[in-house]
């Protein structure tokens, strides 16, 4: 059965408008992110591939409404991060 | 937070990383600027004009760059660290950005488009140099 994590992001591969921050940082903890409070920003990373500069993020503190952009980039991280499991169990078996 | 940390992130955030900005919108289709430095991935913001992008940025590179040195991650150098620069502004300080307005809209539904990214593809785009 599907988290409510992967059905967010299934809605969001199907439209990138109408989302808010808060759903985007929904989207990342759900997928196991670690989402801390910067300066002016949140800073989004992942625990199990620390060092993959690509996993991680920046989001405005302030700001409710968000480019599409963060949307297309977090759809894009999520996929990595999958891919990136998938690697790791496959040398681990 | 770790203010010697937050200090030296605040240095290396200084430095003249390359700077892209991108018109784009927000969900209800207001337009806005996305502005980002293509050495660090991931660090973005936004503003609703170029310059309040390029604030935010700023202020986010310092976020992004405090994160790195906070998991003991060694942080990208600048390009104009590594590349000569030859014909173009040079600077001792870093008032000087370059600016690629990206006019080509990626549909977001096209989960499969890459990012605007100068080093995958080659957008259509104008170059200037613009005082920061």
């Amino acid at each position: 059965m599907p988290s409510k994590a992967e059905k967010l992001l299934a809605r969001m591969r199907r439209t990138g408008a109408g989302w808010k921050s808060k759903d985007i940082i929904t989207l990342y903890s759900g997928f196991g992110f670690i989402i801390t409070q910067g300066g002016s920003h949140y800073t989004i990373k992942h625990p199990e591939f620390i060092s993959v500069r690509e996993l991680r993020d920046t989001l405005p503190r302030g700001d409710d409404e968000l480019s599409k952009a963060y949307v297309r980039d977090a759809i894009k991280r999520i996929e990595l991060l999958e891919k990136l499991r998938k690697e790791a169990e496959e040398k681990h078996e | 937070m770790n203010n010697e940390l937050w200090q030296q992130a605040k240095k290396l955030a200084s430095r003249l990383y390359d700077t892209y900005l991108e018109k784009d919108e927000l969900s209800d289709g207001t337009p806005i600027f996305v502005a980002y430095n293509p050495e660090l991935v991931g660090c973005k913001s936004q503003g609703k004009t170029r310059e309040l992008a390029l604030t935010n940025l700023s202020e986010a590179r310092i976020d992004y760059i405090y994160s790195l040195l906070e998991d003991g991650l060694s942080v990208p150098q600048p390009n104009s660290l590594n590349t000569v620069t030859g014909g173009l502004p040079n600077t001792k300080t870093n008032t000087y950005i370059r600016e690629y307005i990206i006019e080509a809209d990626i549909a977001v539904d096209d989960v499969s488009a890459e990012p605007s990214q100068p080093d995958n593809q080659v957008p259509l785009y104008q170059e200037s140099w613009a005082k920061a």
